[in-house]
C-alpha cells in the first residue's frame, strides 16, 4: 500500500529544567509515521517518551529540531495556532485519564467536542467504548477502566487527525488494560484513525504496526511487525 | 450551557461556605455604599428642595432694636433683594405638668412669600391674632400637645394663653437646639412657638420695631462681604450678631451630616470591597494551583488562555453580580430606613425618597471593576502553565530555615507541634500576612462602634460633672441686679450658689473671628473645674480671658496673646484683653473671665445673667413662679437626653459589629479552607503517621490563633490611630472630640474579635474531620 506520511520528525532536543536540575529528556530524534498505523514507542521511564509524545501533540516545543504535520511545521506555529492544532487535530490520551471530576461522562466528551470543528456522533462513540449507559455518571462513580474509555471516547469524538495515548493501561489491571488495548484497535481499524501509544511494557510492542525503540532520549530502534498480535492475545 | 460553564457551576456549588463568605462582604459594602449614598443624596435633595419652598434666609441680624419703616432702606444696600423684619425672644412657657419649659417666640406674617415661610403639617395658619399660635412640629409631638390645645408662655412677666391653632415645620429649625452649647436636640426641653405680629409687637413692647431681621442675598452676592456691610450699615441700630445660612445652627448640623454620610459612603465600601477583592485574588490564584493539571487538560484538548481565564474569571464575576444584586436590593431597603432614622433626627416635613438608579447602577460598576481586578490578579498564572509540564508533578519547595530557627536558644525551647505550626505559618508569608491584617482590619472595625460610644460618653461625663459641677444652671430673661440670688435663696433649698454673666460677643484674632458666649464667674468658683492642655488645674485669672480648645484653634490664638472682644452692645467699647490660659472644653466654644473684671470692662456694676447653684431640692417646681427666668437646666435632664441618645446609637453599634463580624469571618474562614485544600497530602500523610483528626485540627487552631493574636495587636496601635484620625476629622466648632478609649472597650473589642475567629475555625472544623486521607494520597483525579 502506499504509505502517505502523517507525522515527520527531524532531528528533535529538549532540555529543560525541573527544579535545580538539568534534564536532557531528547537527543536528535528523527522518523516518520503514517497515515492510518498504529505505532507503539517502546521505552524505560525517563528515556523521553512522553516528551516525545507532548511534542508532537503541540503541547511541547522542541529545543531544537522541527515537526511536521500534513506538511505544517507546527514546531512553528505560535501560541494560538497551536491551540486551534490541539483542538481540531489531536486527541490525547491520559495515563491518569483526567476527566473533570465534576463532570458526567458525556459532559466530559462535550467539553472537548463543543470547541472543535468537526466532531463525532458522540452516543456513537459512547456505544463503541461500551459505556452509552453509564453517560450522566461522575467519573468518581465509575472504575478506572471505565473512566479510561471515557477519555479515549474523548479523544476520538473530537475526530482528530491522530490520536496520542501516554500509557493509557499504566494504571489499569491486566483486563482492563487489554480491554482498552482492544478498544484502541479498533478505533485505529474502524475510523482509520493514526494512534500512537507510548508505554514502558514492552508486551504491548507485539499488537502495533511499527515500534519504536527509544532509551535515554533517543530511539534506539525501529522495529516492524507484519503481523500484528491481537490485543487479546497478548500477556504480561 | 457550555461544559466550562457548567463546571464553573458545580464549583461553586462545591465551594459554597467560601462563595457565601465573600459574596456576604461585598453584599454587606454594596449595602452600606447604596444606603448611605441614597440616604445622604435624599436627605441633601429633601432639604434644598424644603429650603427652595420656604425661601430660607440667607443671613440674620440681631440687633436691638430696628424700627418697621428702617427695613426698607436695607433693601437698598447692594446685595440685598429683601428684608423682614421679625420679634424673637426667648421665654418661659408653663406646661399642662407645671414644668417649665424654653421656649422661642417668633413673630410671622404668614405671607407665603415670607423669608423663611412656615410648611403647615395640621390644622390651619392664624386666624385670630391676639389669642392664637402655631407650634413646631417636634416639640408638639414631644410634649404631646395637639391643635386647639393652650398654651401659656410667659412674657415679660405676664402670663399669656395662646390656642394652638396649627403645627408647623421651619426650615430654621430642622435640627432643633436651642444654641450651640448643646450637644443633642431635645424637644421636650425646647419648643418654638410661632405668633402673629400684632401680638409679638404687643406683648413685648416693641412698638413699630424688631429685633431680628432675615435677608435673603441677590443671587451670587458674597454673603460674607454682605455680612460684614450689615454689621457697618445697621449698627446704629444695635447690630448684635449677624449669621450667616452656613452658621446657622440647624443647617450647620444637617449639612455637617451630609457631609459625614457622604464620606463614610465613599470610605467603607472601599475597605470591604478591598477586603472581598483580596480574598477573591487569592482564592482564584489558589484555585489555578490547584487546577494546573486540569487547566494543562484542558489546554491539551485545545482550550485556549482567554478561554481559561474567562473560565475562572467568571467565578469573581458572579461574586461581583450576585453580591452587587443584593447589595442593591438591601441597600435600597435599608435607605427607606436610613431616611427614617433622619426624619427621627431632622424635622423635615417633606423628606421624600427616591431611590437613585446612578447609585444602584454605581454599585455594579464598582463591584465590577473590583472582582475585575481581583480575577486578573487571580488567574494570572494560567499563561504560564504548560500543558506538558502541568502533567508532571510539582518539583518540591525549597525547604528553608525561618528566621525564627535561628534564635537557637528560644527554637531549642518550643514543643514539636509549636515548630511545626510555626513553619508553616512562615513558610507562606503572602497568606501569613494576608490573614493577620485581616485580623487587624476586623479588630480596628469592632473597636472603632465601642470607642465612639466612649467618646460621647466622655464628651458628656468630661462637660458635665467634671468640667461643670452644678446640679442646674439658671437663666434669666433679662439681666438682673445681684440681689435676685436673695431672692432665689428664699424660694428654694440652696447649698450652693453663684451669680454669672453669660453673654455673647465677637473674639476676634487677626483675620479670624467667632461669636461665643462669654462667661463672667466669680472669682474662687466652684462650679467649674478648668484644666490647661497639660490636664494641669489652673484658676480663673482676676484680669485676662480664659479661652475653650476649640475657640482658641478655631481663631488660631495662643496663650500669652491679646484678643479684641468686639461688643455688642450699643456704647460700649472693644476690648483687648490678653489669653491667661487655654483650657479643655469638650463641648461648646467659649471664653471665662472674672465676673468683675467682665462687668467693668464690657457691661454694667451687678448685674447677673443667670445663676449656678447646688441643692437637694425640687429646685425646677420651686422657682416654677419666679419672675425672669427662662429656663432651669438641671444636669438629670442633660443624663437622659443622652441616654436616649444613647439608645439610638446601639443599634448603629450593633450593625458596625455585625459588618467587623463578617469580614473577621469570612477571611478567616477562607483562608483556613484554603489552606486544608492545599495541605490535603501533608494533613493525609499526618494521618497515616497516626494523627488524629483532632491533633490536626488543633495544630491549624493553633496556627490560626498565633496570627489572630498578633494580627490584634497590631490592630490596638492601629485602632488608636484611627480613633486620633476621627478626632481631627470628626471634631467640629461644636464639640472637640477627645477620645479615651477605656481599657474595657479594648478587653471587650478583643473579646468580640476572638468570638467571631472562634466561630469561624468551628465552621472549618468540619472540612478536616471529613477529610478523606486514603482517598487524598492516592486519587488523582482532577
Amino acid at each position: 500500500m502506499g504509505k502517505e506520511i502523517l507525522i515527520s520528525v527531524k532531528d528533535i532536543s529538549k532540555e529543560y529544567k525541573m527544579g535545580e536540575v538539568k534534564v536532557k529528556a531528547l537527543k536528535n530524534a528523527t522518523f516518520d509515521i503514517y497515515k492510518g498505523e498504529f505505532v507503539v514507542i517502546l521505552g524505560p521511564s525517563g528515556s523521553g517518551k512522553s516528551t516525545l509524545l507532548n511534542i508532537i501533540g503541540g503541547m511541547d516545543t522542541p529545543t531544537k529540531g522541527k515537526v511536521f504535520i500534513n506538511n505544517n511545521e507546527i514546531t512553528a506555529f505560535e501560541e494560538k495556532k497551536l491551540t486551534l492544532y490541539r483542538r481540531n487535530e489531536i486527541g490525547f490520551v491520559f495515563q491518569f485519564y483526567n476527566l473533570m471530576s465534576n463532570l458526567t461522562a458525556i459532559e466530559n466528551i462535550e467539553l472537548a467536542t463543543e470547541i472543535c470543528k468537526d466532531s463525532l456522533n458522540i452516543e456513537n462513540i459512547l456505544k463503541d467504548v461500551g459505556l452509552y449507559d453509564r453517560k450522566a455518571h461522575f467519573p468518581s462513580q465509575m472504575s478506572g477502566g471505565e473512566q479510561q474509555r471515557v477519555a479515549i471516547a474523548r479523544a476520538v469524538a473530537k475526530n482528530p487527525l491522530l490520536l496520542l495515548c501516554d500509557e493509557p493501561t499504566g494504571a489499569l489491571d491486566y483486563e482492563t488494560g487489554v480491554s482498552i488495548l482492544s478498544l484502541l484497535n479498533n478505533i485505529n481499524k474502524k475510523y482509520n484513525k493514526t494512534v500512537v501509544i507510548i508505554t514502558h511494557n514492552s508486551a504491548i510492542g507485539n499488537i502495533a504496526d511499527r515500534v519504536l525503540h527509544m532509551r535515554s532520549g533517543e530511539i534506539i530502534d525501529t522495529e516492524i511487525n507484519e503481523n500484528p498480535t491481537d490485543p487479546e492475545r497478548i500477556e504480561w | 450551557m457550555k461544559k466550562l460553564d457548567l463546571r464553573l457551576l458545580r464549583m461553586i456549588k462545591n465551594t459554597k461556605g467560601q462563595f457565601i463568605a465573600i459574596t456576604v462582604v461585598v453584599i454587606v459594602g454594596l449595602t452600606i455604599y447604596t444606603a448611605v449614598s441614597m440616604g445622604a443624596v435624599n436627605l441633601d435633595n429633601t432639604v434644598k428642595h424644603y429650603y427652595k419652598i420656604t425661601n430660607f434666609s440667607d443671613l440674620y441680624v440681631q440687633l436691638v432694636k430696628i424700627p418697621d419703616n428702617a427695613i426698607e432702606e436695607i433693601t437698598n444696600i447692594e446685595g440685598v433683594k429683601k428684608a423682614e423684619g421679625r420679634l424673637v425672644f426667648d421665654v418661659p412657657l408653663k406646661t399642662d405638668d407645671d414644668e417649665k419649659v424654653n421656649v422661642r417666640i417668633i413673630s410671622t406674617k404668614e405671607k407665603r412669600d415670607q423669608i423663611n415661610s412656615l410648611y403647615l403639617e395640621k390644622g390651619n395658619f392664624i386666624k385670630n391674632p391676639n389669642n392664637e399660635a402655631l407650634m413646631i412640629n417636634q416639640f408638639a409631638s414631644a410634649r404631646n400637645i395637639k391643635i386647639d390645645e393652650f398654651v401659656r408662655p410667659q412674657i415679660m412677666g405676664r402670663n399669656y394663653k395662646l390656642k394652638v391653632n396649627g403645627i408647623v415645620g421651619s426650615p430654621e429649625y430642622v435640627y432643633l437646639m436651642e444654641d450651640e452649647q448643646t450637644l443633642l436636640p431635645d424637644p421636650e426641653g425646647f419648643g418654638v412657638i410661632f405668633v402673629s405680629e400684632e401680638f409679638a409687637k404687643q406683648s413685648f413692647g416693641y412698638k413699630g420695631s424688631y429685633n431680628q431681621v432675615l435677608i435673603k442675598a441677590k443671587e451670587g452676592y458674597d454673603i460674607d462681604k454682605l455680612k460684614n456691610k450689615l454689621e457697618e450699615e445697621l449698627e446704629r441700630y444695635g447690630v448684635k450678631r449677624v449669621i450667616t445660612k452656613e452658621n446657622q445652627l440647624s443647617n450647620k448640623m444637617v449639612s455637617e451630616e451630609v457631609k459625614g454620610a457622604k464620606q463614610s459612603s465613599k470610605a467603607i465600601p472601599i475597605v470591604f470591597l478591598g477586603v472581598a477583592a483580596i480574598i477573591i485574588a487569592v482564592m482564584i490564584s489558589r484555585m489555578v494551583k490547584k487546577d494546573r493539571t486540569t487547566i494543562g487538560v484542558l489546554k491539551a484538548l485545545g482550550y485556549g488562555n482567554k478561554s481559561l481565564i474567562n473560565h475562572y474569571m467568571k467565578y469573581s464575576l458572579t461574586i461581583g453580580l450576585v453580591g452587587s444584586v443584593f447589595g442593591i436590593i438591601l441597600g435600597s431597603i435599608l435607605s427607606s430606613y436610613i431616611a427614617k432614622m433622619y426624619i427621627m433626627f431632622f424635622n423635615i416635613p417633606i423628606l421624600k425618597i427616591t431611590f437613585y438608579y446612578r447609585y444602584m447602577i454605581l454599585a455594579v460598576v464598582i463591584s465590577v471593576i473590583f472582582c475585575i481586578i481581583a480575577g486578573l490578579w487571580g488567574t494570572r498564572r494560567v499563561l504560564n502553565i504548560m500543558p506538558a509540564e502541568s502533567m508532571r508533578p510539582e518539583p518540591p519547595k525549597t525547604g528553608n530555615r525561618i528566621l525564627l530557627d535561628r534564635f537557637n536558644v528560644l527554637w531549642k525551647k518550643l514543643s514539636f507541634s509549636w515548630k511545626m505550626v510555626l513553619r508553616n505559618i512562615f513558610r507562606s508569608k503572602k497568606r501569613f500576612i494576608f490573614i493577620t491584617l485581616g485580623i487587624s482590619l476586623t479588630f480596628v472595625v469592632i473597636f472603632l462602634p465601642f470607642s465612639s460610644q466612649d467618646s460621647f460618653n466622655s464628651i458628656f461625663v468630661d462637660h458635665y460633672g467634671k468640667f461643670q459641677r452644678m446640679d442646674y444652671n439658671i437663666n434669666f430673661s433679662k439681666p438682673l441686679n445681684n440681689k435676685v440670688i436673695k431672692d432665689i435663696k428664699q424660694v428654694t433649698n440652696v447649698k450652693d450658689i453663684e451669680g454669672k454673666i453669660e453673654y455673647p460677643f465677637e473674639v476676634v484674632y487677626g483675620h479670624r473671628d467667632k461669636v461665643c458666649n462669654i462667661i463672667g464667674l466669680e472669682n474662687n468658683t466652684q462650679f467649674f473645674n478648668f484644666k490647661n492642655l497639660k490636664d494641669e488645674n489652673i484658676k480663673l485669672p482676676k484680669k485676662g480671658i480664659l479661652l475653650s480648645e476649640g475657640l482658641a484653634k478655631y481663631i488660631g490664638v495662643k496663650k500669652g496673646e491679646k484678643v479684641k472682644i468686639e461688643n455688642f452692645i450699643p456704647g460700649k467699647d472693644d476690648l483687648y484683653v490678653r489669653v491667661e490660659g487655654i483650657i479643655k472644653q469638650s463641648l461648646g466654644l467659649n471664653g471665662y473671665m472674672n465676673i468683675d473684671f467682665m462687668r467693668e470692662k464690657l457691661l454694667q456694676k451687678n448685674l447677673l445673667t443667670g445663676v449656678y447653684l447646688n441643692s437637694d431640692g425640687d429646685v425646677k417646681k420651686d422657682l416654677d413662679d419666679m419672675k425672669n427666668i427662662t429656663s432651669v437646666q438641671s444636669l438629670s435632664d442633660m443624663r437622659s437626653v443622652f441616654n436616649e441618645f444613647l439608645d439610638l446609637m446601639i443599634y448603629s453599634i450593633g450593625v458596625m459589629l455585625l459588618f467587623g463580624g463578617v469580614l473577621g469571618f469570612a477571611i478567616v474562614y477562607n483562608s483556613t479552607i484554603l489552606g486544608i485544600s492545599e495541605r490535603r497530602l501533608e494533613f493525609s500523610s499526618l494521618r497515616v503517621m497516626g494523627f488524629t483528626k483532632k491533633e490536626i485540627f488543633i495544630m491549624i487552631l493553633k496556627e490560626n490563633t498565633f496570627m489572630t493574636i498578633l494580627g490584634i495587636l497590631i490592630g490596638i496601635p492601629l485602632g488608636k490611630y484611627m480613633i486620633d484620625y476621627i478626632e481631627k476629622v470628626f471634631s467640629t466648632e461644636i464639640y472637640t472630640l477627645n477620645i479615651e478609649s477605656s481599657f474595657k472597650t479594648y478587653i471587650v473589642s478583643v473579646i468580640v474579635t476572638l468570638i467571631f475567629v472562634f466561630l469561624a475555625q468551628l465552621a472549618t472544623m468540619k472540612k478536616i474531620y471529613k477529610l478523606d486521607f486514603i482517598e487524598a494520597l492516592k486519587n488523582r483525579i482532577t
